[in-house]
């Protein structure tokens, strides 16, 4: 998150409430607009870290406000963070582990597992569209949304792929010595 | 026996084809009960029998064994005359290719549907404006069909599947052949069918089309393997949804 | 109903305007022919028989004495008529510098008989004795004109009388057919002219019953106690007069029936290739909810408009053409312009409608019964077939390239079957036009066929015979000759023309079909006509009675004539000792002597002792044109239809051709092979038609023979090497026709093709 920040710095030197604006613009349809006190909090701790600088500015009859600025080192932690290639998703799936301890516990057939949270898939994805059916595409919440409704479809996909490879019973593990144990 | 509120019921529903080479058992042994006003998706792999399916629950075709009723009337018992008479009126149909007849104008495939299930003339073609104009199609009534785009065939043929105010809506793969811009309009307006009060069955193999719908059936081999009802969504809020790893 | 009408209009507004024209054209085309062959059998026969009818129904025609024919009159079996005329037979007159006989007969023009008087259809009728009225034929023929003046050869000299009108006479059949020729003036006229053998008589009866005019004649002239000369009946007039017609009407019905049977594989064709086209368009309206009964009305409405313009139209065009049917009787007989005859309409309509709808309705009812849920999948109707074929011409060491073309051209084997279908119906209709030319043009160049094997007659006047036979043997270009005289004779009471043969008449030709020809006093030849007439056969016992002698003979042979349909008798003159022989002489010029040039020789040297006279042989040249005009359409119609049923099949085979593109095939390549398959389609087609048009053609030519008399068996065998024409032409016309469906595809890029929609 430090890094949004910086990069909400990044246009010119400004001061909190107006960061909290550029960032409800952004951010609010998704997460909700941020506190103010949250902004002062992280902007504190980027001018420990040197990465921002605070500047008074005289104001007619009002207390001084307080802008800050990327500083030089600010301004390339923030490059070196756009620079940064990111990680690839790849989600880890409890899904697998369940089925394997099912078959291995000997309750539950994979089907009901795999019904079971397609069901729960089905449901977000509908609530997601649901929600996001007003977002802009060209909008982060637009963006969000899609990614994660396609990431579902890929879930769902998934599931079907399991259902045709499992058959309608356990699941057949890889090495002989568990299959003994195996319960129908 | 029958559920009056039923739409569509299907009873030990089995079908099979023989082709050149083998014998192919498209449906065996399927269950299922629509009531009035549901949207249902049937989901599954290719071959898995879900067109077919769809086929039988609208008439087009003749199921083997088991019962298919229509709006309370046992297909099984009607000649195929009897069928195409059904169909009219009852039961509307989007496919994936090739719904428009290219011999006649976007306004005619609407209104030749009218005339048939019995509207006069003038009664067609006012109930095909309306519905253009409802699917945001006013311009196209006059096109013929090889200038409209995919998306706008579509809508047509949606527009040509509910002039007559079916009984069900049987939509096969109605998105599969649109680009993401067209299928979401076409989605949008099985919505609206769908809040009017219509019936829809739909064979999809795209999840976020079936998520649309109230109930899902995946099939494969010809049965039904797994049903899931989903709820309408007025909970969670698109933060629950889109959670930011912060 | 609205919605199917609808369909089926909203269709018809979209086929593209070749389409509809090619159906309309074709369906116009079908109704010319049935028109104009309905005019041509009706035509010329009408004409006959209204002349028939207006001149008082004359079944039969005697000559005699007015004592005999007051007698005949009186007969039960004659219902009206009987009212005799005078007659001068012996007269003559100059026509294209040879003398020939005229016959002049009394007409009182305020006293013309109830039955069988002369129709005046120009002019007016004779007044004083300066004056006559010719027969129409000879107007036609332009031996005279009306208005003009005819030399006639008196006993008393060389009278010049002005023809001031002219009449159709029906008592015998038409000049130059029938001789003498036959003019009307006053009866005083008739009497001052009359030679030194006087006034003879002839009247006409209107019988009882008409069908039996040969019979009543024929006993009548038999019977001593009435005294009749001479007898002609209506229906051997009416045959003579129409063997033309006969013809024709033989000709253009059989070509209508060709080309109805091509316009129907050609509309099937069409239809076929349009309903596959359309199959995903069927199977969508099906699944909307129109049930197949009203799919095939709405294609069958979309398609029989169009057919019922085509035949209006073919309707008018052959009522323009009619008149050209009417066989060249239209100079002679009087008949009224043609009029719109609502029933050829109705006639034409039912044959090319019922066709059409034969042919569009059965590829649609294949077409649309096709489960609806398989033709919205767009699975191409199966297009498995041309293996058999493919393997063929592997095995002939064809190349994998032409393989796939005669796969491609057979896939379809129903649609390869009505594309061929048109080409056979068109190669069978060449075969058959040339078969029938062949026929015709052997009949008419070989007078021996029609009863005729001589090339020069002499007919004497005061030469002897002895004079005769002195100068045919002195003159150069003489080969043979016989003396034939032909009188009247009867058979149980029939009557038949009797020709009593002297000298040698094997030497001239006759064409005896089988048995033999005439050698002894107690033999007789036949024409077919007698054969089955009197049901008799070769060796049986024929009883012939002329001039009150009856004498037996045996049949040993018959013999081809359309004279009086084949009614002929021939026996030596010794057979009837009793009868004076009035010879003419038949001379048989040798080969490569000009019969013009010995007739001149001959009536030169004879002056006016005797007359001379060389056979004309007839002119079919218009037939030729006909018939090479018929078949060279027929051929041009299956070349379009089957340009036009490959080139529909356009977009499964851009697919194909454009997967053979990617792999490597060229252009030529491509037209190339598409040009061997259609080639194989055609040969197939030919292999087909051309025996089948040989068979027909004599079939055809044989009804064609025995309907004028001749007699079955001598029609004439189209040429191998024509036929073996044929079948080239329409191999390479098929080979054409595919290559050039394929040329505009084959340019493309592979990826056009695999695109094409």
């Amino acid at each position: 998150m430090k890094f949004v920040f910086l990069a909400l710095l990044a246009p010119g030197r400004t001061h909190g409430y107006e960061l909290k604006r550029r960032y409800d613009a952004l951010f609010a349809a998704v997460w909700g607009p941020v506190n103010i006190g949250q902004i002062y909090v992280t902007l504190g701790r980027l001018e420990k870290d040197g990465l921002v600088t605070p500047e008074a500015v005289g104001q007619d009859g009002r207390p001084d406000r307080k802008d800050y600025e990327l500083t030089d080192r600010g301004a390339q932690a923030l490059d070196a963070w756009l620079a940064q290639s990111d990680a690839v998703p790849l989600p880890k799936s409890d899904l697998v582990l369940k089925l394997v301890g099912a078959s291995l516990r000997g309750t539950g057939d994979a089907r009901s597992i795999i019904g079971e949270h397609r069901q729960h898939c089905f449901q977000a994805l509908r609530d997601l569209d649901t929600a996001a059916a007003d977002l802009e595409p060209d909008s982060v919440a637009g963006l969000l949304a899609q990614g994660n409704a396609l990431h579902l479809q890929a879930e769902l996909s998934w599931l079907d792929h399991c259902e045709s490879v499992l058959g309608s019973g356990p699941l057949r593990l890889t090495t002989d010595d568990t299959t003994s144990g195996a319960v129908p | 026996m029958t559920i009056t509120d039923a739409a569509l019921l299907a009873r030990d529903v089995h079908k099979s084809f023989a082709t050149a080479t083998r014998r192919v058992e498209a449906v065996r042994g399927v269950d299922l009960e629509v009531r009035a006003g549901e949207w249902l998706a049937v989901m599954g792999p290719s071959g898995c029998g879900k067109s077919t399916l769809l086929h039988l629950l609208g008439g087009l075709d003749v199921a083997d064994r088991g019962t298919v009723e229509l709006d309370g009337i046992d297909l099984g018992t009607r000649s195929e005359s009897e069928r195409a008479v059904l169909r009219r009126s009852r039961v509307g149909y989007v496919f994936q290719f090739y719904n428009l007849v290219p011999d006649l104008d976007a306004r005619e495939n609407v209104e030749i549907a009218a005339q048939l299930a019995g509207a006069g003339r003038r009664d067609a073609r006012r109930r095909t404006e309306a519905l253009f104009d409802e699917l945001g199609l006013a311009g196209a009534l006059d096109a013929s069909v090889t200038e409209l785009s995919g998306g706008e065939q579509q809508r047509v043929a949606l527009a040509r599947a509910l002039v007559n105010q079916p009984a069900v809506l049987l939509a096969d793969e109605p998105t599969g052949a649109l680009d993401t811009d067209s299928a979401r309009a076409v989605l949008a307006l099985l919505r609206r069918a769908h809040d009017d009060g219509q019936t829809i069955v739909m064979v999809t193999h795209d999840h976020r089309v079936a998520a649309a719908a109230d109930r899902i059936l995946v099939m494969q081999d010809g049965q039904i393997r797994d049903e899931r009802t989903l709820a309408s969504a007025d909970g969670p809020v698109l933060a629950d949804l889109l959670p930011l790893d912060r | 109903m609205g919605a199917t009408v609808r369909l089926a209009g909203a269709s018809f507004r979209r086929r593209s305007r070749s389409q509809v024209l090619a159906l309309a054209v074709v369906c116009a085309m079908a109704a010319t022919a049935v028109v104009a062959g309905l005019a041509a059998q009706t035509s010329a026969a009408d004409l006959a028989d209204r002349a028939y009818e207006t001149a008082g129904r004359p079944d039969l025609v005697l000559y005699g004495s007015e004592a005999a024919l007051a007698r005949a009159a009186g007969d039960p079996a004659v219902a009206a008529g009987g009212q005799a005329l005078p007659v001068a037979a012996d007269l003559e007159t100059v026509v294209d510098g040879r003398p020939v006989e005229l016959e002049m007969i009394g007409v009182e023009a305020t006293d013309l008989p109830a039955v069988g008087a002369p129709q005046l259809v120009d002019g007016r009728w004779a007044d004083g004795p300066d004056e006559i009225v010719a027969e129409r034929s000879l107007v036609s023929e332009d031996v005279v004109e009306v208005g003009g003046l005819l030399r006639v050869d008196t006993a008393d000299g060389p009278r010049d009388l002005r023809v001031v009108g002219a009449a159709v006479d029906i008592s015998d059949c038409f000049w130059p057919t029938c001789d003498p020729l036959r003019t009307f003036a006053p009866p005083q006229t008739v009497a001052d002219l009359a030679g030194p053998d006087g006034v003879s008589h002839l009247a006409a009866y209107r019988l009882v019953d008409a069908e039996a005019a040969a019979a009543v004649g024929g006993r009548l002239l038999a019977d001593p106690a009435v005294g009749i000369d001479g007898a002609n009946n209506w229906p051997d007039t009416r045959s003579d007069i129409l063997i033309v017609g006969t013809v024709f009407s033989t000709l253009v019905g059989g070509f209508g029936t060709i080309l109805l049977l091509a316009a129907a594989f050609v509309v099937a064709g069409a239809t076929a290739a349009r309903m596959v086209a359309r199959r995903r368009s069927l199977g969508l309206l099906r699944a909307v909810g129109f049930r197949p009964v009203q799919l095939y009305l709405a294609v069958w409405i979309e398609h029989l408009v169009v057919g019922t313009i085509g035949v209006t139209v073919g309707w008018l065009v052959g009522t323009a053409l009619a008149p050209a049917f009417q066989a060249g009787l239209g100079d002679v007989l009087p008949g009224e312009p043609t009029r719109l005859d609502l029933r050829s309409l109705v006639v034409a309509a039912v044959l090319v409608l019922s066709l059409l709808t034969v042919s569009v309705l059965v590829p649609a009812v294949r077409a649309v019964r096709r489960p609806p849920t398989e033709a919205l999948q767009d699975v191409p109707p199966s297009a498995s077939g041309g293996r058999a074929l493919a393997g063929l011409a592997r095995r002939l060491g064809a190349g994998p390239s032409t393989q796939a073309g005669v796969r491609r051209t057979f896939a379809r084997p129903g649609r390869a079957v009505l594309a061929g279908g048109a080409l056979a119906v068109a190669a069978a209709g060449t075969v058959i036009a040339v078969g029938f030319l062949t026929t015709l043009s052997d009949v008419s160049a070989d007078p021996a066929v029609t009863g005729n094997p001589w090339d020069v007659a002499v007919a004497p006047r005061t030469a002897s015979a002895g004079e005769i036979e002195a100068a045919l043997t002195d003159t150069d270009g003489v080969a043979a000759w016989f003396t034939e005289d032909e009188t009247a004779g009867t058979v149980d009471g029939v009557g038949y023309t009797v020709r009593l043969m002297g000298g040698d008449p094997v030497a001239a030709g006759y064409v005896v079909q089988e048995g033999r020809a005439l050698r002894s006093p107690d033999e007789a030849i036949v024409g077919y006509g007698v054969l089955e007439e009197t049901g008799l056969d070769i060796g049986d016992p024929l009883v012939v009675t002329v001039d009150e002698e009856t004498v037996e003979l045996e049949i040993v042979g018959w013999y081809s004539d359309t004279a009086d349909g084949g009614k002929m008798i021939q026996v030596r003159e010794e057979a009837f000792p009793a009868t004076d022989p009035d010879p003419t002489w038949r001379v048989v010029v040798a080969d490569g002597a000009s019969a013009d040039a010995v007739a001149t020789d001959l009536q030169a040297r004879f002056g006016v002792t005797a007359s001379v006279e060389a056979l004309e042989v007839d002119d079919i040249a218009g037939a030729y044109a006909a018939m090479v005009a018929m078949a060279g359409l027929l051929l041009l119609v299956a070349f379009v239809n089957l340009v036009a049923t490959t080139v529909s099949s356009t977009r499964e085979r851009a697919r194909a051709l454009g997967v053979l593109r990617t792999i490597g095939c060229s252009t030529g390549q491509l037209v190339g092979q598409s040009a061997v398959g259609a080639g194989m389609l055609g040969f197939l087609a030919a292999a087909v038609a051309v025996p089948v048009g040989w068979w027909v053609s004599l079939e055809l030519g044989d009804a064609l023979t025995a309907g004028i008399g001749i007699g079955p068996g001598f029609a004439s065998s189209p040429p191998l090497g024509l036929a073996l024409g044929v079948v080239v032409a329409v191999v390479g016309l098929a080979a054409a026709a595919g290559a050039l469906a394929t040329v505009g595809l084959a340019r493309r890029s592979a990826a056009a093709l695999v695109r094409y929609e």
